[in-house]
C-alpha cells in the first residue's frame, strides 16, 4: 500500500512552525546514518567526541529551523554539511591538522587506474551479494570491514568524507558536492581518489578468499 | 543534476564491506536521542514570550536598527546628510581659509600649472595680434574651456545672491572652479607685486582665452595664486586676442582692447602706455561688475577716479570710479554702469591707483 510520507523539507518546515512531531521524524529517519557519519570522519582516535558532534549537530538544527529554507540543496544534504563542519571543528580542537586540500599527498595527477588497482585481489572476493548465505563469506566481510575502517582512517578527511557520503549515506554525487560545498568535479576526484586508495589499501592487506580466504 | 555517466558507480565490494563493518549498526544511545529530542521540542514551546516583540513592527524596527552593520550605516548617512546640509548652497570659498598676506610676500610657492593646450593652441604672435572675436570665445568655451558657461551661470547665480556684487564674490562665482582661491581677492585686497606682474608682451590676458590657464593654476594654487597665476598665465595668454568689457544683457562689446601696444591711459596727468598692471586691473574689473545701461550720469567732480583710455591717441572710453559703482562711458556708444560694493570700489581704486601711478 502506498504510502505518502511527508518529506524531510516539509517536515522541517512543520517543524519550523512549532510541530515538535515533525523533529521526532525527522531525527527518526536520519540519526542513524549521521551518527555512522560522525563516527567514522572522527576516527578511532576521537570516537568517544562522536554523541557530542552528533548532538550539536541536532541542535544547530533546532537553532537554525526558523532561518532554514530549502534553497536548492535538500534537508538530509544540509543536515550533513552540519555535521561535516563540527567534525572538522572537533578535529581541530583536538590538535589535528584538517587537510582542506583533499589532494595534497596526490600531487597533480589525475588518478588513473593502476595495474595494482586493475589485478587487485580484492577482485576476487565473493561476490557481494548483499546476504552473506555462506558462514565463511560471513567472515570474510566483517574482516573486510574492519579492514575498510582502518583504510578510511588513512584518508585524508575531504576524501573521507566523499567517500561516506557516496557509498555510506547514498547521497548522489551532487548532493555530496553540494554537502562538502564543493564543486561537482571536486567531488568526483576526490571520490575517485578515495575509491583508489582504499582498493589499494584493502587489496594489499586483505587476500582473495579464494585463495585461501582472509587472512 | 549529476547524470548517471557522471556519477561513478558504488563499489560494490567496498559497499558490502562497509555494511559489514563492526560499527555499521551503530547507534545514539536512547538518552542522547531523549536529549535531544527534549531540546528540540523545548525550543518550539519556548518561542511566545518574542511574540509579541516580533508582531511589533517598531520593535522590529529597532531590533533592525541596533544591528551593528544597520546602526553603522545609518549613522554614516546622519553625518553625511548633516555634513550636506550644513553646507547646502553655500559658496565653497566661504569655507575655505582666507589669508591677508599679500602674494608678494608668500614664501610657498605652489605649483602652477602650465596652461591647458586648448588654451595655448589657439595663442597668435604677438605680432598678429587679433581682435577679440565672439566666436572664437565660443569655439574655446566649447572645447578644453568647456567651463566658461558654467562659469557665467555661477557668476549670475553669485549676483543674484548679493545683489551688491563684492568684488571678491563676483570673482569667485566666476571661476569655474568653486574650490579654486579666488583671483581677484587678493588683488583686490593687496596692491599688485611688482616682481609678480611682468608680462613680457605687454598684452593682456583675454578673459576667454585665459580663463582656462588662469583656472587650471587657480586649481592647483594656494592662497597666494591669484595674483601670481595672472601674472604667469598672462603672457600665454597675451597672444590669444584681448580684453572686452561687456554689457550684462545684450553681451554687446562696450569697450574692446585688442592690441595693448596701441592703447594708453591717462588719470591726472600726461597720456602714458598701456601697462600689464593696468590690464589686468580692466580684468579685475570685469570680473567684478555687470554692465547695465547707465540711469544716472557719472559724477563730473568729487572724489572719484577717472580714466581715460586712448586708442591711437584718440580717447575711446572714460571711467569713472564712485564710491558704490562704476561708469563706463564709451567714445561711441552710450554711458554703462555698474554698482559696486563700498568695500570692492575702494579696493578697485586702490588697485587702480598702484596700477596707474
Amino acid at each position: 500500500m502506498p504510502t505518502t510520507d511527508p518529506t524531510d523539507d516539509a517536515l522541517m518546515a512543520a517543524y519550523a512552525r512549532g510541530d515538535a512531531r515533525a523533529f521526532e521524524q525527522l531525527y527518526a529517519r536520519h540519526q542513524a546514518g549521521l551518527y555512522r557519519f560522525v563516527r567514522r570522519l572522527l576516527g578511532t582516535a576521537l570516537n568517544a567526541q562522536t554523541d557530542e558532534v552528533f548532538q550539536d549537530t541536532w541542535l544547530r538544527v533546532v537553532q537554525a529551523r526558523t532561518r532554514w529554507a530549502p534553497q536548492g540543496a535538500s534537508f538530509r544534504t544540509w543536515l550533513y554539511t552540519l555535521a561535516h563542519h563540527r567534525v572538522i571543528d572537533m578535529l581541530r580542537r583536538s590538535g589535528r591538522e584538517v587537510s582542506i586540500d583533499a589532494h595534497a599527498d596526490d600531487g597533480d595527477a589525475p588518478w588513473e587506474p593502476s595495474a595494482a588497482d586493475s589485478g587487485a585481489a580484492w577482485q576476487h572476493w565473493p561476490a557481494p551479494s548483499g546476504a552473506a548465505s555462506h558462514t565463511e563469506e560471513l567472515a570474510f566481510w566483517r574482516r573486510a570491514g574492519e579492514k575498510l575502517l582502518a583504510c578510511l582512517e588513512q584518508l585524508p578527511l575531504p576524501q573521507r568524507s566523499a567517500f561516506l557520503l557516496h557509498h555510506d549515506d547514498g547521497l548522489a554525487l551532487d548532493e555530496v558536492a553540494s554537502a562538502l560545498e564543493v564543486g561537482f568535479e571536486t567531488a568526483k576526484t576526490r571520490l575517485r581518489y578515495a575509491m583508489s586508495k582504499l582498493r589499494t589499501c584493502m587489496g594489499a592487506h586483505l587476500a582473495p578468499l579464494a585463495d585461501g580466504g582472509a587472512r | 543534476m549529476t547524470t548517471p555517466h557522471d556519477d561513478p558507480a558504488r563499489d560494490a565490494w567496498l559497499s558490502e564491506a562497509l555494511r559489514h563493518a563492526p560499527d555499521a549498526d551503530a547507534a545514539p544511545s536512547a538518552e542522547l536521542s531523549d536529549a535531544i529530542l527534549r531540546q528540540a521540542r523545548q525550543a518550539v514551546k519556548a518561542p511566545p514570550a518574542r511574540e509579541p516583540a516580533r508582531a511589533n513592527p517598531l520593535a522590529q524596527l529597532w531590533a533592525w536598527l541596533a544591528r551593528p552593520p544597520v546602526a553603522a550605516g545609518f549613522a554614516t548617512v546622519m553625518v553625511a546628510t548633516l555634513v550636506g546640509v550644513m553646507w547646502w548652497d553655500r559658496p565653497l570659498d566661504d569655507a575655505l581659509p582666507r589669508s591677508d598676506t599679500p602674494a608678494a610676500t608668500r614664501t610657498a610657492d605652489p605649483p602652477v600649472a602650465p596652461p591647458p593646450p586648448v588654451a595655448a593652441a589657439p595663442a597668435r604672435a604677438p605680432e598678429e595680434p587679433q581682435a577679440f572675436e565672439p566666436e572664437r570665445k565660443k569655439e574655446s568655451a566649447n572645447t578644453a574651456a568647456a567651463p566658461a558657461p558654467k562659469g557665467d551661470r555661477a557668476r549670475e547665480r553669485a549676483t543674484e545672491r548679493r545683489a551688491p556684487a563684492a568684488v571678491t564674490d563676483a570673482s569667485h562665482a566666476r571661476s569655474d572652479d568653486a574650490a579654486a582661491p579666488p583671483p581677484a581677492a587678493a588683488a583686490a585686497t593687496t596692491p599688485p607685486a611688482p616682481a609678480a606682474a611682468p608680462a613680457p608682451t605687454g598684452e593682456i590676458a583675454a578673459p576667454s582665452a585665459a580663463a582656462p590657464a588662469r583656472d587650471e593654476a587657480l586649481r592647483q594654487g594656494s592662497g597666494s595664486a591669484p595674483a601670481r597665476t595672472l601674472a604667469k598665465s598672462a603672457p600665454a595668454a597675451a597672444t590669444a586676442g584681448g580684453l572686452a568689457l561687456r554689457a550684462q544683457d545684450s553681451g554687446t562689446p562696450l569697450l574692446t582692447i585688442d592690441e595693448p601696444r596701441r592703447w594708453s591711459w591717462q588719470r591726472d596727468a600726461a597720456m602714458r602706455a598701456m601697462t600689464p598692471a593696468l590690464q589686468r586691473w580692466l580684468v579685475q574689473l570685469d570680473r567684478a561688475v555687470r554692465w547695465r545701461p547707465a540711469d544716472s550720469p557719472p559724477p563730473a567732480a568729487g572724489p572719484h577716479a577717472m580714466l581715460q583710455l586712448w586708442r591711437d591717441g584718440v580717447p575711446r572710453a572714460t571711467m569713472t570710479l564712485g564710491d558704490d559703482a562704476v561708469w563706463l562711458t564709451p567714445a561711441d556708444g552710450a554711458p554703462m554702469m555698474a554698482p559696486l560694493a563700498p568695500a570692492a570700489a575702494a579696493s578697485l581704486k586702490a588697485t587702480l591707483i598702484t596700477a596707474t601711478p
